[in-house]
């Protein structure tokens, strides 16, 4: 009976949606308001030893602060120096911008291998399977499924994860996969870059958008180590993802990609 | 009433665990309330139950967090029958012995959890990877396991003190 439920869920999804369904709108309620209870007595809890290291941050962030306003000015220039240099290569710009839903996090697979995390969002509010999930920080994972109002986001970290990304500086492609090394517990593995690709400790991972679910441009993180897969004809790299990923509260889910034309 | 109780108290484990792990994620990697449970209810009452606890807890967390349903409803209710099967006749006052069963059926938990994940392709991993990560989260399950030992001791002594008991 047992090897019969496998079976059926595994081959007819609207089987086990028609399970899921009625579960997950039961106790996502139920999940959310503890979740909301607990995050509010965590960060009261991590507030206090931060009062004591007020002081220096605020100290760095006014220098902080005053240097990005130099960086302000320099940008500006260099926007429209780039504006008019369009202009005359007569190239249209392409400004992508994402439709974004905000979403809380309200629950965690306690698995090592299977990230999964749920959000208090789902059909009712635009959101359907394949859609992009992102934070401020970079790329968080993807939805593989929706519920009225609950979503099921598997997460980059996932063993069964695949995404499309290229090096922002040298472009080279590859394929962005979860892993369960427990020595690399956390991080990312890119795997089929070319064996002459240049890649250097801290160079920048971003989606490429091959995939066709993952937009293009989405920082996906930052790499630690390269090496020469054992065969010699590609290489592989760790990364680091940008988002943290052990502490999502918030999440973007990116609904649709507006292509505004200048 | 029993049954009620226990069916209540898998979800409230089931949601704390899901909530826990996305609020402490790094500190509670491996750590799974409901299937620590089944082991418990296994000891206590009988291997039955155990499977019973095993499969309303697995068939949950399968819902929730799976992409089908059968990987933990099936991995938790045997690897909770098999504890309570081999600690029939075993005195189980002791922590240390509920430590090491609540370990040892975590890591029965894992196998079957490897065996169902590699054979419907959702693990793609080499074998050195997938074994390293069957034996460490056990640990986590055994430290935690004596206070939801005693926890489901309690309930029952509870439930025979005023339920079961003919005066």
């Amino acid at each position: 009976m047992l090897v019969a439920m496998i079976s059926i869920t595994l081959q007819k999804n609207d089987v086990f949606r028609a399970i899921e369904n009625p579960i997950l709108t039961f106790l996502s309620p139920i999940q959310k308001a503890l979740s909301t209870a607990g995050f509010s007595i965590k960060e009261k809890i991590e507030f206090i030893p931060q009062i004591f290291q007020l002081k220096e941050e605020n100290e760095a962030l006014k220098k902080q602060v005053a240097e990005l306003q130099r960086y302000k000015q320099n940008l500006l220039e260099y926007q429209r120096e780039n504006e008019d240099l369009r202009k005359l290569l007569g190239l249209k710009e392409k400004n992508l911008q994402f439709d974004l839903e905000t979403a809380e996090v309200i629950g965690r697979d306690s698995d090592d291998w299977f990230n999964i995390i749920l959000i208090d969002k789902g059909k009712n509010q635009g959101i359907d399977k394949d859609m992009a999930v992102i934070t401020n920080d970079g790329l968080v994972g993807c939805i593989i499924s929706a519920t009225a109002n609950t979503s099921k986001v598997m997460l980059i970290t996932d063993e069964r994860s695949a995404v499309s990304a290229m090096l922002q500086r040298t472009r080279d492609n590859g394929i962005v996969r979860g892993s369960i090394n427990e020595v690399q517990k956390g991080y990312l593995e890119m795997d089929f870059l070319s064996k002459d690709a240049n890649i250097a400790k801290g160079d920048i991972v971003i989606s490429s958008g091959l995939g066709g679910i993952i937009p293009k441009g989405i920082v996906v993180g930052e790499i630690v180590e390269a090496q020469k897969e054992s065969h010699q004809l590609t290489q592989y790299a760790i990364i680091k993802p940008a988002a943290d990923l052990l502490k999502l509260e918030w999440v973007f889910v990116v609904k649709s990609e507006k292509g505004a034309a200048q | 009433m029993r049954t009620l109780v226990y069916g209540l108290l898998i979800i409230v484990l089931t949601v704390i665990q899901a909530t826990f792990s996305n609020l402490f994620g790094a500190y509670t990697s491996g750590l799974n309330l409901p299937l620590i449970f089944a082991f418990c209810l296994s000891m206590v009452k009988n291997e039955r139950s155990g499977f019973t606890a095993g499969f309303i807890s697995g068939f949950l967390q399968d819902a929730l967090f799976g992409t089908f349903i059968g990987m933990n409803t099936i991995a938790i209710s045997v690897s909770a029958y098999i504890v309570g099967l081999s600690s029939k006749n075993l005195y189980k006052g002791r922590a240390v012995i509920t430590m090491m069963l609540v370990f040892i059926g975590s890591v029965i938990f894992k196998f079957i959890f490897v065996v169902i994940a590699l054979f419907t392709g959702q693990l793609t991993s080499s074998p050195q990877y997938i074994m390293s990560a069957v034996i460490l989260p056990p640990f986590a399950n055994m430290i935690i396991s004596p206070l939801i030992y005693l926890l489901t001791y309690r309930i029952e002594d509870f439930f025979d003190f005023y339920f079961n008991l003919k005066y």
